[in-house]
């Protein structure tokens, strides 16, 4: 009954309303005055290395798409783009890290490694809109950034884990 | 789940990653020798402007849309508005340093701050 289309569709609705939740309230959180400016902790993301690792890639990349759908119907082209760059960019290369390295990478380092992606998808997005290779002066400060951010939802990921899976068979047993 | 919190290499990852961009962030901190900051709409130079050399303040608006409001002091030079919804630019404040960046995407604007010396090379 798992690999029911309903309880799938039904399943990854949840999780990409919980993504684009987590995603909104972390815009709420008042800029910190070191912050490099446009950083956000991705918060987001818990989401998507759950999916990766426990739902597989298409339910992680179908978040991330989703993603960034809510951010071209909220904030407009610009926006929409540079989450799908970061976000499609991350989510590959931490499903393979999950996928293949995880004998040797925690889910910190999957998070930060992740966390950097995002930022380097946004880079060469940001390169190419404005023309200008110079946004890649922002690229140091916004690597500290993100060991810091993915450090941070590693160990949230870790605490909330059972509950998202538990969310996960709670809907199987509706069904 | 099979995966661990902390593993070996996740140290390593790390301490790489907050080495390799502190010897960045102190290399572009200490060269304060020439301000220069170029402004470039959509890929191409607008205006270079020699910070050490403004007298007062300059307004610069270049012909974007959205319209940006740029303004250059003494030693330091900054987004003073935007017309775009985020005003991400507008954050990142008055940039002092070589190496500072500040972007605004919906206008395709990028002021940066640049040594006048590899300028002079460069052009």
């Amino acid at each position: 009954m798992k690999n029911n289309i309903a309880y799938k569709t039904a399943l990854g609705a949840i999780l990409c309303a919980q993504a684009i939740a987590l995603s909104f309230l972390e815009g709420l959180i008042p800029a910190i005055p070191f912050m490099p400016p446009g950083a956000k902790p991705g918060f987001s993301n818990i989401i998507t290395m759950f999916a990766a690792d426990s739902l597989g890639f298409p339910m992680a990349m179908i978040i991330t798409l989703v993603k960034s759908g809510f951010a071209f119907i909220t904030r407009g082209a610009t926006a929409s783009l540079m989450s799908l760059s970061g976000g499609v960019l991350s989510t590959v290369i931490m499903y393979l890290l999950i996928r293949y390295a995880s004998e040797k990478t925690g889910l910190t380092g999957i998070s930060v490694i992740g966390a950097l992606c995002h930022n380097a998808g946004q880079l060469f997005c940001s390169a190419i809109l404005t023309g200008n290779s110079k946004t890649f002066y922002y690229a140091p400060v916004l690597a500290v950034f993100a060991v810091l951010t993915g450090v941070l939802t590693g160990v949230i990921l870790k605490a909330v884990y059972p509950a998202l899976e538990k969310q996960k068979k709670y809907l199987f047993h509706i069904h | 789940m099979k995966l661990k919190l902390f593993r070996k290499a996740d140290i390593i990852i790390i301490a790489a990653v907050i080495a390799v961009s502190g010897v960045f962030i102190l290399l572009n901190s200490f060269d304060d020798s020439s301000l220069n900051a170029e402004i470039t709409v959509n890929g191409k130079l607008y205006e270079t402007v020699d910070l050490n050399a403004v007298n007062g303040k300059r307004v610069i608006i270049p012909d974007t849309d959205p319209h940006v409001v740029i303004v250059a002091e003494k030693g330091k030079i900054r987004f003073e508005s935007a017309e775009c919804k985020d005003k991400i630019c507008v954050k990142a404040g008055n940039l002092t340093h070589k190496g500072d960046v500040a972007v605004c995407l919906p206008s395709g604007t990028v002021i940066s701050i640049t040594d006048s010396a590899t300028d002079a090379v460069t052009y």
